[in-house]
């Protein structure tokens, strides 16, 4: 028997040919051989024109396994039809929604065949343009589910809303306060991002990566980095600049971290913790910028190494400021977690079970706290992760308590680890700026834990070695629907904490 | 003297000619529709004009209690007796003139039919009133059922209103039954009590006491809105003037102690439902139990007022209740009129279907929520002077010293409160689902002028409710205590009713409600003067930004009362079926809502159910076979003769008393009566 | 009790043109709790100058009642004013059974804004005016123990006296059946005024709003009427408290004027410091909430009607 799929380590490239270009009946079997028998995740699973133009669509699916520590490769070609895998694997649900609409495929079979980002095809998406999946562009317009019976009533907040968030489309279906199902729209930040990497890497790309998500920019850019380094042998970064990667992506992580909790407890009225953690969060992105020059650490990290020095004296002036500020934030969520009327908030709302967890593929802490042991610093070490990693957190509750307690656990282990680093910093690390020299006809795997969970970044070159196809899949992409799946027969004044226990990203998502 | 009897005795001819033979000739021209609506119309609004001027001198005893021989029996109409006479006469003129546009389209043919029963039961509900002695009564009683039957089930077509008209033609006859069983037994000495029993259960059937009320929501809407108007706003009054008037003598502390506990449970459980419901008029059926509550709550803290000796607490309480009756009746029945409107521009009753009806109806609108507001018992409103005159007799029995009334007093004060906040509830949800927003449901492009008769009738009651307001104080001081004494049960007491306490709150609210409407109009003229110097922009409401808002991204009614009616479980549980939201990608799912009446499915179905079973297991007995049926005969009459033998009392196997019995009885009760 | 009408009127000024002030107190506490700087204590009156000078949006969706909300609660509210013995002084307009006037005259203003809100046939203001409905019913019935426990105490059904007389003292069991009353009281007030732990007045999360959701598409001098009448609302609720804790016969009235001011005022740095420590509670136990406060307030009753042997003269 031949090999249907091709196994590679994270964060390495192999040439296009040596993946298994199956039929799409067996491409088919396979996935779901490996993802319902053998608890794979799906970690991208996407389109891109043929090789020879004309010859149709050709689908690649990036599957992982927490335990094997490496990535599965599969595809195929299909013509413009692609028979859902959805009904039998819900992880393939937003996936498949992603390519009738960037594709014009048609996916018969699909229970929920809509719109997610209202975008415009890509180039070179074959199918037919008759196709009644996409009927218009008016983002946020598409059939939403509908409860029937004339005593229910429907709320739609955003895309406006009332704080200064991001923009999207929340539809619950309510009799009353009780939410029965809520459906949620997005794509009013799409930018085409996809598109505008295709060709590249040029000047713009790292620019492009590194507001894909913006709280999320030294993860999103530390894929990208990974990718040009397994397609470019000539970019190998030191173990410093690796080391500098992932103390900038744990004070990433740690200032979001410390950023929702308090916004969860601003939330709950629970005023001191939210006013503390909005001040200790910026104290977090200023030792980004402190390193870095940028609070959100833009531009640190880029193809071959990282872009700013890091002295053994601002190590140390780091270490001082995060013992100081983490008793802080030991402080004000220790007040957070003490308290009897948040706790009553939290427990037992906005719960997701670990079945549904698995089968939708949450990512992140929000699967963590659902008691799914997903953590890719652990399953699937990358940079500086190789050596040593923040001690994983978990939970199983699977409510908003959960998602909290986890990112708690979270912030004290990245703390730990931070100390530890930081306090081991000796020499000064080089700066590196160089252009990427990509190889042809290849594809790179780089998956990388952000703060909200898996970030998956799949490149292939075309013959010239630009990118024929730059496939970004944020985690927020993953979790969506988790928090949908969250609100089922919950309290609709329970939505802004649920909401908050994930906060997702829009635009990552977007894109 | 001599005039003003004549006088009264020509009216009270004329009442009974001009609505009889109105209705008899409007039943005999039902083949022309037109002229025997015409016919109908004129005698029943003649008629109430009649009978105004002959029950409103009478209420206010201008005139003493005039007693009349008519049709060889016994009428008399007294304060009382008008007190309870003008509700219906005033609502008869509105429901007459609202009805001449409510018909129009609406069974147009059957005018003849309507007409007759519509004249016939105004005329018994007046002779109910006007009832000396208890034949009288039984008889205008069993003919106010009967042709209220008739006009309840009036859409005979519709299966829910047989069914309806059934319940309430069962109702009545139990009332009646209850009734005789009651004058029978207060002329047997030892079983006064039984018979107090049977008079509270027979008048509480037609007064919406609670777990007896269960015809009530059924009846109400299924009538014509008019006949709904007459019956909820003034037949129900008419139990408790049964109670007042006919019951047997009893102690005023056990009374009262009945009362109050009838009336906190029925306001309660009333406004409770009342919530629940998404059918316009059993909304509104319920909250008439709920207000019955509140004036038996009234009436409770009087009668221990009574009991005490406490003549502050028993004139707010007696006073309160029967004010809050004729408040009532004034707005409940604009209500209910409105509810006819409000059904002929919509052909439903179901609130969660309407919405948005504000533009259309501009006037109803304004009407419906001024009523409702007064109903809830929000001041400017007039029922707001009779429930704070039943708080302030709550609170007398707080003052009292009387730790047990005391107790009672704070409960019911409580009681009345939490029934006031839920009215107000129960009555945005009403305004709001019906006439504000948007239209859930498609409706007809072409909006419907709003029909000048209905408006006309409705115009008619809401003023007569605004100069309620202005006479109140006067009726406190001058009508209601003479309208107390003329009943037995009060009248018997050995110190008279003063009405001096009381009548400066109530004048002081007056004035103050006055203010309120004066301040509210400046106000706004302020406001308006403001904002006419001003830019005014119009808008879409605020819809978060989102491209395509609909009509359903806004609240129904039952959404609006959702968590309040969970909480007393009405909508939730059994209440509640729904086909869930099933899987990660749900195809359908839907939720409906039934709000099953508790006196109805904790009390009457199962002992209908128990009675089926019972009789299922005595059809048994009937086994078809002769031989046995005289066995049965014979073992029945060795039973008697031994029950006889062993009583050693022969007498004791007398059959009950025999119909003209009862008229003998009822003379020699007579002098039992004031 | 010696009585000064000029105090009377002297603190329905202070009503009238402090209430804002309050809310200006509560702001400032809070924000000190949390160490921040907050907003000058005059910004509400800022705040009410700016919306009083604007123009107007309304909805098209709206037919009548959205107008005339604003009006409504603001009128109800200042005939409401005229009820309080500030200071502890007789109000003038006192009479029997006033006190239950006071408590409905509260009710219409919530009608109107109800009504109002519901015009928008927006979801936001629905959900708000479906909460406020429930909250403010359920309190009811513990508003009127409260004001029973009152009328017994001192043996009055008009408010003025029910709040300005010198209670007994030397009963130990009326001294903390006052105290558990005034309690109650203030949590009666915090729901009215839609306080933390019952609403956040400071939230901008609409699905979790009360009094907020109601008037989202309110603006200009409109919505000054309604912020106007809130503030005079949790002036008034405030003012009932303290007036429960402060014994008529304390000190003359000039004395009485500036304490029932500062007790005011002292509430308001309450009601910051809860809103400061506590978060919100579920709406679903709110209920549970309220009628144990019922049950407290007739606790309390029953306190009084015990030590006082059931006869207070």
């Amino acid at each position: 028997m031949t090999a249907t799929t091709l196994t590679i380590n994270n964060a390495t490239a192999v040439p296009m040919q040596e993946v298994p270009s199956l039929p799409v009946n067996d491409f088919r079997d396979t996935l779901l051989e490996l993802v319902q028998q053998q608890e794979h995740r799906v970690s991208a699973f996407f389109g891109l024109p043929a090789s020879p133009a004309g010859l149709g669509l050709e689908l690649v699916a990036v599957l992982n396994h927490p335990e094997d520590g490496n990535c599965k490769l599969a595809r195929t070609v299909v013509k413009d039809s692609f028979l859902s895998l959805t009904p039998e694997c819900p992880a393939f649900h937003w996936f498949e929604r992603e390519l009738a609409e960037q594709y014009y495929l048609e996916i018969p079979g699909h229970p929920w065949l809509k719109p997610i980002r209202f975008q415009p095809p890509l180039p070179g998406s074959g199918g037919s343009k008759t196709t009644t999946t996409i009927p218009n562009l008016t983002v946020g317009d598409t059939d939403y589910f509908t409860l029937e019976g004339e005593a229910c009533h429907e709320v739609a907040v955003g895309p406006v809303h009332a704080g200064v968030i991001e923009p999207g489309h929340f539809r619950f279906q309510c009799l009353g306060e009780d939410v029965y199902s809520l459906e949620i729209s997005l794509g009013y930040q799409h930018r085409g991002l996809e598109k505008m990497l295709l060709g590249g890497p040029d000047r713009r790309t790292l620019h492009l990566l590194a507001t894909a998500s913006g709280d999320s920019s030294i993860a999103s850019t530390t894929a990208y980095a990974q990718l040009c380094e397994s397609l470019d042998h000539t970019l190998q970064p030191e173990p410093e600049a690796l080391l500098l990667r992932g103390i900038a992506a744990e004070l990433e992580r740690l200032a979001n971290h410390v950023g929702d909790l308090g916004a969860l407890a601003g939330d709950v009225a629970f005023l001191s913790t939210a006013a503390f953690c909005g001040r200790l969060r910026g104290e977090f992105l200023n030792m980004t910028a402190e390193i870095c020059g940028n609070r959100f650490g833009r531009y640190l990290v880029c193809p071959g190494g990282v872009n700013m020095a890091f002295t053994p004296a601002q190590a140390r002036k780091v270490l001082t400021w995060l013992q100081r500020v983490m008793s802080d934030v030991d402080n004000a969520l220790e007040l957070l977690f003490e308290s009897a009327t948040v706790l009553d908030r939290f427990e037992g709302t906005g719960t997701v079970s670990t079945a549904a967890a698995r089968e939708l593929g949450l990512v992140g802490p929000a699967a963590r706290a659902c008691g799914v042991n997903l953590d890719l610093r652990h399953t699937h070490p990358y940079g500086c992760y190789t050596l040593s990693a923040p001690a994983q957190a978990a939970d199983s509750a699977g409510d908003v308590l959960a998602r909290a307690s986890v990112r708690r656990q979270e912030i004290a282990a990245s703390a730990a680890w931070l100390r530890e680093q930081l306090a081991g910093w000796q020499k000064e690390n080089r700066r590196h700026r160089s252009t990427p020299r990509l190889a042809p006809d290849m594809i790179a795997v780089s998956l990388v834990e952000a703060w909200r969970g898996e970030m998956c970044h799949v490149a292939i070159t075309d013959a010239d070695g630009t990118f024929r196809r730059y496939k970004i899949v944020d985690p927020s992409f993953h979790n969506w629907f988790g928090l949908a799946m969250s609100m089922r027969g919950e309290q609709i004044s329970h939505f802004p904490i649920c909401n908050k226990s994930f906060n997702l990203s829009y635009c990552g998502h977007d894109l | 003297m001599l005039l003003s009897a004549l006088s009264c005795f020509i009216l009270f001819a004329a009442v009974i000619f001009l609505l009889f033979f109105g209705a008899v000739w409007s039943w005999l021209c039902r083949r022309q529709p037109e002229r025997a609506k015409w016919l109908g119309a004129l005698s029943a609004m003649l008629g109430c004009c009649a009978g105004t001027a002959l029950a409103l001198p009478a209420a206010a005893q201008w005139v003493p209690t005039q007693h009349f021989a008519f049709l060889g029996l016994h009428w008399q109409i007294d304060a009382l007796a008008g007190f309870f006479m003008l509700p219906v006469l005033i609502l008869g003129l509105a429901a007459a003139v609202h009805s001449l546009g409510y018909l129009k389209g609406h069974d147009e043919h059957r005018q003849g039919t309507y007409w007759f029963f519509f004249n016939l039961t105004l005329l018994a509900m007046l002779l109910v009133c006007a009832a000396a002695t208890y034949i009288e009564l039984l008889l205008s009683w069993e003919l106010m059922g009967i042709m209220s039957f008739a006009l309840v089930a009036f859409s005979f077509r519709e299966q829910e209103v047989r069914q309806a008209a059934w319940v309430y033609l069962l109702a009545c006859h139990a009332g009646a039954v209850f009734l005789i069983l009651m004058f029978a037994l207060s002329w047997t000495p030892g079983y006064t009590g039984t018979a107090i029993a049977c008079g509270l259960l027979g008048f509480g059937l037609k007064a919406g006491f609670p777990i007896l009320h269960v015809w009530l929501p059924e009846a109400h809407p299924a009538a014509p809105a008019p006949v709904s108007a007459i019956m909820s706003a003034a037949m129900l009054n008419l139990g408790i003037y049964g109670i007042l008037r006919f019951l047997p003598p009893v102690s005023f502390g056990l009374l009262g102690w009945l009362l109050l506990a009838i009336g906190l449970s029925g306001a309660l459980l009333g406004i409770i439902l009342a919530l629940a419901q998404v059918n316009l008029k059993r909304l509104l059926a319920y909250s008439s139990i709920e207000n019955m509550g509140i004036a038996f709550l009234g009436l409770g803290l009087g009668f221990l007022g009574l009991s005490q000796q406490n003549a502050a607490m028993a004139i707010c309480g007696l006073g309160g209740g029967l004010l809050h009756l004729w408040n009532h009746a004034l707005l409940k029945g604009t209500l209910f009129l409105l509810s006819g409107a409000v059904f002929k521009s919509t052909g439903t009753l179901s609130i969660d279907q309407m919405g948005g009806l504000g533009k259309d109806m501009p006037i109803s609108k304004s009407l419906f929520i001024t009523n409702a507001a007064a109903l809830s018992g929000l001041p400017p409103g007039n029922a707001f002077l009779s429930e704070i005159m039943i708080y302030l007799a709550a609170f007398q029995g707080v003052l009292s010293g009387n730790q047990v009334i005391l107790a009672a007093a704070i409960i019911a004060a409580a009681g009345l409160a939490l029934s006031g906040g839920l009215a107000a509830a129960a009555f945005c949800k009403a305004c709001a689902a019906v006439f504000l927003g948007l239209p859930r449901s498609p409706r007809d492009p072409e909006p419907h002028p709003e029909c000048r008769l209905m408006l006309g009738a409705e115009f008619f009651l809401s003023a007569l409710a605004l100069v309620g307001i202005i006479f109140t104080p006067w009726l406190w001081e001058s009508v209601l205590p003479g309208v107390l004494q003329q009943s037995p049960l009060i009248g018997s007491t050995n110190w008279p009713l003063s009405a001096e306490y009381g009548s400066r709150t109530l004048a002081a609210v007056r004035n103050f409600s006055f203010a309120a409407i004066a301040l509210i109009a400046a106000l706004s003229y302020l406001r308006h003067r403001q904002l006419s110097r001003k830019t005014l922009d119009t808008g879409c409401t605020w819809d978060c930004g989102y491209a395509l808002p609909t009509a359903r991204m806004q609240y129904t009614g039952t959404a609006f009362t959702q968590p309040l009616s969970d909480y007393f479980y009405l909508t939730k549980g059994q209440n509640r079926s729904t086909i869930p939201v099933q899987g990660y990608f749900p195809q359908k799912a839907a939720v409906s809502i039934t709000v099953s009446d508790p006196g109805g499915h904790l009390v009457w179905h199962p002992l209908s159910r128990l009675t089926a079973r019972i009789a299922e297991r005595l059809r048994r007995i009937q086994s078809g076979f002769l031989h046995l049926y005289i066995l049965m005969i014979l073992i029945a009459l060795i039973a008697m003769l031994i029950y006889a033998v062993a009583t050693s009392l022969p007498a004791a196997t007398t059959p009950e008393p025999l119909p003209p019995a009862i008229g003998q009885m009822h003379q020699n009760s007579a002098p039992l009566q004031p | 009790m010696p009585q000064n009408p000029f105090f009377w009127w002297a603190g329905l000024l202070a009503a009238l043109l402090l209430a804002p002030l309050l809310l200006g107190v509560i702001n400032k506490t809070k924000a000190c709790f949390v160490g921040r700087q907050g907003p000058s204590l005059l910004q509400p009156y800022y705040n009410l100058h700016k919306l009083f000078r604007r123009g107007c949006i309304r909805t098209t969706v709206s037919c009548g009642p959205l107008a005339w909300a604003p009006g409504i609660e603001l009128s109800a509210l200042l005939l409401a004013v005229l009820f309080l013995p500030y200071a502890n002084q007789l109000s003038p307009f006192a009479f029997a059974g006033d006190a239950f006037f006071f408590a409905y005259l509260l009710g219409l203003g919530r009608f109107a804004l109800i009504i109002g809100a519901l015009d928008t046939g927006s979801s936001f203001e629905g959900m708000g005016a479906s909460r406020e409905v429930q909250f403010s019913a359920l309190t009811e019935g513990a508003l009127f123990a409260v004001i029973g426990f009152l009328a017994f105490a001192s043996r009055s059904l008009n408010l003025s006296e029910m709040l300005s007389c010198p209670l007994p003292s030397n009963i130990p069991t009326v001294i903390a059946a006052v105290i558990l009353a005034a309690g109650i009281a203030f949590i009666i007030m915090l729901v009215e005024n839609c306080r933390v732990p019952f609403d956040d007045p400071e939230t901008h999360l609409e699905l979790t709003m009360i009094h907020e959701a109601m008037i989202l598409d309110y603006s200009g001098p409109d919505l000054g009427f309604i912020l106007y009448s809130a503030a005079l609302k949790l002036w008034l609720m405030t003012a009932l408290v303290v007036l429960m804790l402060l014994p008529g016969d304390l000190a003359p009235p000039g004395v009485l004027f500036i304490l029932h001011l500062l007790g005011i005022f002292l509430g308001g740095v309450v009601i910051g410091a809860i809103e400061a420590v506590s978060a919100r509670f579920r709406f679903l136990k709110l209920p549970q909430f309220l009628l144990g406060a019922l049950c407290t307030a007739l606790i309390a009753l029953a306190l009084t009607v015990i030590g006082t042997g059931g006869g207070l003269q």
